[in-house]
């Protein structure tokens, strides 16, 4: 439930219109993948690099693999603690009843975790299609092959299972309807340097929504949405509260929630499961070999931290800070993320003018919501208490630690 | 017009009642196992200290984690913005406020008006907090009175390795049984409490006068060793635990 | 008055800390300073239980000396990173894992810890890493033209080279290392590397030369036969030469392979160890109780861990690293051999590859029991451990699990280890 809504139901008022109508957008979310979940033909994934339209194209649903919102009792006697609670939470859900309606998985190289759950899961797990590959950490020439050849031998390989004609007309439709969506999606992100009408919550939802549902009906509610976005705009129903950048490794929406629910607006994100997953776009050439359009596609968009390409990406981040106004940044890391241990903490240093809030969790929150609610509140009433903050504050030198390395050492609380 | 603060944390319940500026009644009453039960008794013992009524309090801010169960309350503020006003009421000259209550520690950085400009807290687990303080006087047998007197008879440390509150307590409970005496072990429990705290501070940097919050402030033997090993002087208030609570009293009262 | 005496007291102290930091760093900084090592080193005046020992460490220092040497073309180069290509350019590197070990030894790990962790470096990951940043921060190590890391094995190493590069503003080589050894993969990789050494002609202005490139692959392929013949050597009931010896030399495996002085150290040591086996001295050595292999690395910082299995009778004759797993070198093909070497490391890849090696080692070494140590950042060694649990209880083979750091002692409890390791003995008794 938004804030607002908290209040509106303390003083007894009805809930706003546009309210009402993401209500019904998010139960019908929920519908949707409760429905794929237990009817249709799906092929599990993990990592965002995954080619879906490759599984798309072999008459399977593309189904992410969500951690489970529960203990991972199970997956724990597998895996070590020391492994991060989104790949623990991920192989608890597969060899839960949920994993027996999956064909099989689908993993990459993304991360030695992630290495290790594939051992796990081909060890342990009872389903009958597995498949591993190798993803390139660059974006080089050699690379663009090395990956273009991986795909093509695996959309051999699912096409085999599947005992169908491996067809590269059908793969070509899988392409272009992913592309709408994806297209779509990433201009619901476009339009947010002003005020906005769709708290980001909501647009990471959508994102997760487009990872578990048949890419065909998402497309329909991605248009409901849109519509209902578009009105939101023109009427002026904006979102209020500080202005948030989220960045972090793979989180929950329930985790994702407890943002909005204390009263922040998610301008931008930077997840893997939001708008890193849409944000991206290549123009096939004439011609051009599909597997080496999707090679280029996949590894030429915003990378993630395992890539390494990423940390040239600060700069770009930097601008994008200025550019949305943005009046907080929330960094919030799985423990035991490598990738984002070792970029968070460069970001830490370069991110200057702006409050950054470190978090490190559970892939469901910091055991317990209370005190993931208590760190972000606490975030956001320094947030604004510092727009009401009187011009000319002077701040102290420092007389322990690392004054350089803080973020409001050098404020100008005049912004 | 009389208004009130309540801090509920996982140890302890304080409630302050501010009337015309000045603490009208001062309450602090362990937790235990209902918050709720805490909450009204806190409440009420004030209410009958102050000679008001529940009705007569013009405004009730709520903090620490049962911040969200308290039924009267009109407004919820974390403790971090409450631990940073109650600071900068007591001493307007403070810039960094460490509060190391029941199951978690923070440090906050003040502005001159006493608004938090950074803040940072620990990590999930509780080592380093008054929870673990508790549990190691339990595996050692003494009061916490009794702690801070016997660190200061030794000079020696056994060094404490585990981080986590739970080995921590196996790891001291082996060390008694090796024949370690108990003022060492004392020495080693709180040069890791040190070692948390000091880690936070460097990270977020202190400026300005610093001032200790929370229960494990009445410490003395964890405030002298920080100060030590910060190299600056730490102010503690008269009645540290009060200090939320305090804090959320002066939001009250500014709200009005 | 007493606490203004503090605060002058801790203000003095930390003064001095400072004091001490900079005069170290500048002394760090010296070539003349590893000159003046390596001459006591060559004299004598130093004590050494092997002769290759001294060859060893004269030869560190000499890298070291280089490293520090103003206008050095330097390349700070991961652990598995292909150094043929330095030896073959004439291009100096320097590990910062293997300096992080380095710091281990000498005890001065917890400083650069606390230095990293106050800038935000966790305390879960690799500690190696860690202790290298806290390195980094207080400007101890030599400064670098460009990075250069490979991603087999770790994925730490990328990332903390990402971080550097980007923190230096210098250009990052990388050497992405697939899981696979097909065809494509071999290709891959091999394409990278000549883009690797074009990058690194540019970066030193100096042209590769091919017969150069071709002998450092022969000194990569003699210093693996001599390595070999170590470890032949190494079989022996008496075990000449434990893993706490071996732990210098893995100097060698990951600074060395290319450089001609490494096989010659290696031949050395096997000539030493001949003579410890067939010489006079053969009679004074005692077979263990019991042959144990040692997974991942010992912990570096002191510590009484492999000394207190010797004083059991129990001996770690073998440890991972030290295993020769790749297949010989052809000098004809040096690009080839090189990928062959990255790709076929056993720690890569489906851990059934692991498995099959660590089994290979067991049979190789004869050992009684298996001791994992679980480096508490590592997540590749981590992760496979219930793997090898599995695997070994189907072969009947004993394991014991030790969970610690290698780098970080903080976490370290003598007292802990040594109740696992009696438990353990007890067990294959």
């Amino acid at each position: 439930m938004k804030w607002q809504n908290i209040q509106a139901a303390a003083t007894g008022e009805q809930l706003p219109q546009s309210d009402r109508q993401l209500e019904f957008f998010r139960q019908m979310l929920e519908r949707e993948e409760e429905r794929t979940r237990l009817e249709q033909e799906k092929m599990a994934w993990l990592c965002s690099y995954t080619p879906v339209e490759i599984i798309a194209a072999c008459n399977l649903v593309p189904y992410r693999l969500l951690a489970a919102d529960k203990e991972t009792l199970r997956a724990d006697i597998y895996l070590h603690p020391t492994l991060c609670s989104y790949v623990r939470g991920a192989l608890e859900n597969a060899l839960s009843v949920d994993g027996t309606t999956l064909q099989g998985a689908v993993l990459l190289n993304s991360c030695n975790a992630a290495s290790h759950l594939y051992h796990s899961l081909s060890t342990f797990y009872s389903q009958k299609f597995h498949y591993f590959m190798d993803l390139p950490h660059d974006a080089s020439p050699a690379a663009l092959d090395f990956w273009a050849g991986e795909l093509r031998q695996f959309h051999r390989a699912l096409a085999r299972y599947r005992g169908i004609a491996l067809r590269v007309d059908t793969l070509q439709e899988q392409i272009v309807l992913y592309h709408e969506n994806r297209k779509r999606m990433a201009e619901l992100y476009g339009e947010r340097k002003g005020e906005v009408a769709v708290n980001g919550n909501d647009l990471i939802r959508l994102v997760q929504a487009s990872m578990l549902l048949p890419a065909s009906r998402f497309r329909e509610i991605l248009g409901l949405f849109a519509n209902h976005a578009q009105k939101q705009q023109e009427k002026g129903h904006f979102c209020r509260g500080p202005r948030l950048f989220l960045l972090g490794s793979v989180l929950s929406k329930v985790t994702i929630d407890i943002i909005e629910e204390q009263g922040g607006v998610l301008i931008l994100d930077d997840l893997c499961m939001g708008r890193r997953a849409v944000t991206f776009d290549a123009i096939p050439a004439a011609g051009e070999d599909p597997y080496y359009y999707l090679a280029r596609l996949y590894l030429g968009r915003y990378p993630c931290p395992r890539m390494k390409g990423s940390f040239a990406a600060l700069d770009e981040l930097e601008q994008l800070l200025r550019d949305y106004r943005i009046d907080g940044v929330i960094l919030y890391y799985l423990k035991f993320c490598d990738a984002w241990y070792y970029l968070g903490q460069i970001l830490k240093e370069r991110i200057r003018h702006i409050p950054v809030l470190i978090l490190e969790g559970e892939y469901t929150g910091m055991g317990g919501g209370g005190q993931l609610r208590t760190r972000i509140a606490a975030f956001l009433e320094m947030l604004s208490q510092k727009n009401s903050m009187s011009a000319g504050e002077a701040c102290l030198a420092p007389t322990v630690g690392n004054r350089d390395v803080g973020i409001f050492r050098t404020l100008d609380f005049r912004l | 017009m009389p208004v009130a603060g309540i801090d509920i944390g996982s140890l302890s319940t304080e409630v302050v009642i501010l009337h015309e500026g000045k603490i009208a009644a001062a309450v602090i009453l362990p937790t235990g196992a209902s918050s709720k039960t805490a909450i009204n008794r806190a409440m009420g013992q004030a209410l009958l200290q102050s000679g008001f009524s529940l009705d007569a309090l013009e405004r009730i801010v709520a903090t620490g984690y049962g911040r969200v169960s308290v039924p009267f309350a009109h407004e919820k503020v974390t403790e971090i913005t409450c631990h940073g006003r109650g600071a900068h009421f007591l001493d307007p000259a403070v810039r960094t406020v460490i509060d190391i209550g029941g199951q978690d520690s923070k440090v906050i950085c003040l502005n001159g008006q006493g608004k938090v400009v950074d803040f940072l807290m620990n990590e999930k687990c509780a080592a380093g907090t008054g929870r673990f303080l508790e549990v190691m006087c339990q595996a050692l047998e003494v009061d916490l009175d009794d702690f801070s007197r016997l660190a200061g008879r030794t000079g020696k440390t056994v060094p404490i390795s585990s981080m986590c509150t739970v080995f921590a307590e196996s790891e001291v409970v082996s060390l008694i049984a090796e024949g370690y005496p108990r003022e060492q072990i004392i020495r080693g429990i709180i040069d890791s409490i040190v070692e948390r705290t000091e880690l936070m501070a460097n990270r977020i940097g202190i400026m300005g006068k610093l001032m200790m919050t929370g229960g494990v402030a009445k410490n003395q033997a964890v405030v002298q060793a920080l100060q030590e090993k910060l190299g600056t002087k730490i102010e503690v208030p008269e009645e540290p635990q009060l200090v939320g609570a305090l804090g959320a009293a002066l939001l009250a009262q500014e709200e009005m | 008055m007493a606490h203004g005496l503090l605060k002058l007291g801790t203000d003095l102290n930390q003064i001095g800390k400072k004091i001490a930091r900079g005069v170290s760093r500048h002394i760090l900084h010296w070539p003349l300073l590893y000159s003046l090592g390596q001459e006591t080193v060559r004299r004598g005046l130093l004590k050494f239980p092997y002769e290759s020992k001294r060859m060893l460490v004269d030869y560190g220092m000499g890298q070291i000396k280089e490293a520090y040497r103003r206008n050095a073309v330097l390349v700070w180069s991961s652990a598995f990173s292909p150094t043929e290509l330095y030896y073959a350019l004439g291009i100096t590197h320097f590990s910062p894992e293997v300096a992080s070990a380095m710091v281990a030894s000498f005890g001065f790990q917890e400083m650069f810890l606390k230095e990293a962790e106050s800038r935000w470096w966790g305390r879960d990951n690799c500690a190696f890493h860690r202790c290298a940043m806290g390195g980094v921060f207080l400007d101890y190590f030599p400064r670098p033209r460009a990075f250069c890391a490979s991603t087999h094995l770790c994925d730490g190493a990328v990332l903390l080279f990402n971080n550097l590069a980007a923190r230096y503003r210098r250009p990052f080589f990388l050497l992405d290392t697939p899981l696979k050894q097909d065809h494509g993969a071999l290709n891959y990789v091999v394409q990278q590397l000549k883009s690797i050494i074009a990058s690194l002609e540019e970066l030193s202005g100096k042209k590769m030369q091919a017969e150069k490139l071709e002998e450092a692959v022969a000194c990569a392929e003699a210093a693996r036969r001599e390595l070999e013949e170590v470890n032949r050597l190494r079989r022996h009931p008496l075990s000449p030469f434990n893993t706490r010896d071996a732990i210098a030399y893995l100097y060698l495996y990951f600074n060395g392979v290319g450089s001609p002085v490494t096989p010659h150290i290696y031949n050395t040591l096997a000539w030493e160890l001949k003579e410890k086996i067939n010489g006079a001295e053969a009679a004074a050595l005692k077979p263990p109780r019991f042959r144990l292999l040692w997974l991942h690395m010992p912990p570096i910082y002191r510590n009484n861990m492999l000394a207190y299995l010797e004083g059991k009778g129990a001996r770690a004759v073998f440890e991972e690293f030290s295993h020769v797993y790749w297949e010989p070198m052809d000098p004809g093909r040096p690009l080839h051999s090189i990928a062959r070497r990255m790709l076929s490391h056993f720690g890569h890849g489906p851990v059934e590859r692991r498995l099959h090696a660590i089994k290979t080692m067991v049979e190789r070494y004869k050992v009684d029991g298996v001791i994992h140590f679980s480096h508490w950042g590592c997540r590749q060694n981590c992760g496979s451990v219930k793997a090898i649990r599995d695997f070994l209880r189907r072969e009947g083979i004993p394991l014991l699990l030790l969970d610690g750091d290698c780098i970080d002692n903080r976490n370290y409890a003598p007292g802990q280890v040594q109740t696992r390791i009696d438990g353990f003995l007890e067990m294959l008794a």
